[in-house]
């Protein structure tokens, strides 16, 4: 059972995933798409956290 | 933290490297009839191992001009008659002859073969077994990923510097040390290979408001998965980037590395990986086509008896003349050695017989 929901979470990741792709891809110009891509606040952090190293 | 298959992530890549060079449906009609045939891409290799080993050859001086390309055409005429023979089974196996006419058009000409080449082998552009991290990681997947991951945190990270750079932003001090970082990182690479074992460990759950409000798109969602790795995330949307434009900007600080240190010319590092190699082929092929060029001893003969006529009648004449002979082969015979052969000769005709009739 544990297997199970484990495959299960998976998988809804997986088709999270490719519709999340499948918007970025129809819905975003190229411009937007960079902007969207790099827009997240964390950029910043990455790699400078102590917890990370 | 949500688990994911590292093998599935290699196979996504692969699959990914075929379906973006498949988009022509042209390349897609030969390359699945190819994929049951496998002699012509098998051709292909030999030539180029052919023109590898002929160039060498020539190089050593074993062969002449003449013989590489004899050899090089007799192998070219296999490969366009396999061609022609596979277009032809295509053809009979064709049940509806009324397809439009482009789709006939398999056959290729001598000069299209290096683009065919091109289409044929861009299918196998991206396999695990040929990816550093992959080796690196001994064939281990879970380790291989443990790079990748690391790899996209960086790649990212530079990408978001260049776009900064690129608005023309200024950079904070943190972002000058990864700048920095990033340069070492490059000059390193110069004599190994680097690994970038450590990425972030923060989930989605992690994030801060704006960006888990920044995840919602219109329909779809990201932020269902709490536990997801936001590396994960960073992985996924790096396949929307182009490392290309990473690596172009290494490979010139690169260059500019090398030639301080090592004095090699920086035009070696062009664009293309391997420009270099290309322009000794190109170089190689030059100097065949210049061997070729030059002018053999019977047409030479020729030009000497063409600059004889009507110079040996009276005596004094004969007297200037053999003055003029007796230099006029050994010139012409070193002029035939430079590319512009043609002009020198003709200009030094011009110039002996204004000489000569003075």
């Amino acid at each position: 059972v544990k297997e199970n929901k484990a495959a299960e979470r998976e998988l809804d990741y997986i088709i999270n995933l490719q519709n999340f792709k499948h918007e970025l891809k129809t819905f975003y110009t190229p411009a937007k798409l960079v902007d969207f891509i790099f827009g997240f606040k964390f950029v910043g952090e990455l790699g400078t956290r102590a917890a990370d190293k | 933290v949500l688990r994911r298959d590292p093998k599935e992530y290699f196979n996504y890549l692969e699959e990914l490297h075929e379906k973006s060079y498949l988009e022509s449906p042209y390349a897609q009609y030969i390359i699945s009839k190819l994929g049951r045939t496998d002699r012509i891409r098998q051709l292909l290799e030999q030539r180029k191992d052919l023109r590898t080993s002929l160039r060498i050859q020539y190089q050593k001086g074993l062969i002449d001009g003449n013989e590489y390309y004899a050899q090089v055409t007799s192998f070219e005429d296999s490969i366009i008659a396999a061609v022609e023979q596979l277009k032809g089974k295509l053809l009979d196996n064709m049940e509806d002859t009324l397809l439009p006419s482009e789709f006939k058009m398999v056959g290729i000409r001598r000069e299209e073969l290096e683009a065919f080449e091109e289409v044929i082998n861009r299918q196998f552009g991206y396999s695990r077994h040929f990816d550093e991290d992959f080796i690196c990681a001994n064939g281990d997947y879970d380790r291989a990923i443990q790079l990748k991951r690391g790899r996209a945190q960086n790649n990212y990270v530079r990408l978001a510097l260049l776009k900064k750079i690129n608005e023309e932003q200024l950079l904070d001090n943190k972002e000058k040390l990864q700048l920095k970082k990033w340069h070492e990182d490059i000059v390193r690479s110069v004599t190994e290979f680097v690994l970038y074992p450590e990425f972030t460990t923060l989930q989605v759950a992690d994030l801060s408001w704006e960006d888990i409000q920044h995840l919602k798109l219109n329909h779809s969602a990201l932020n269902a998965n709490k536990d997801m790795l936001v590396i994960d995330l960073i992985m996924e949307l790096s396949h929307f980037l182009d490392d290309g434009l990473l690596l172009a900007y290494e490979r010139e600080v690169k260059a500019e590395y090398i030639h301080k240190y090592f004095k090699v010319p920086p035009y070696l590092f062009d664009r293309t990986s391997n420009a270099s190699f290309r322009r000794l082929e190109v170089e190689t092929e030059a100097a065949i086509a210049n061997e070729q060029a030059q002018l053999s001893p019977v047409e030479l003969d020729k030009v000497e008896e063409m600059f004889k006529v009507y110079k040996s009648q009276g005596f004094r004449e004969r007297n200037r003349y053999e003055v003029l002979c007796k230099r006029f082969r050994p010139n012409i015979e070193q002029m035939n050695n430079q590319i512009i052969r043609n002009e020198l000769i003709q200009e030094y005709i011009r110039h002996l017989e204004a000489e000569f009739y003075k």
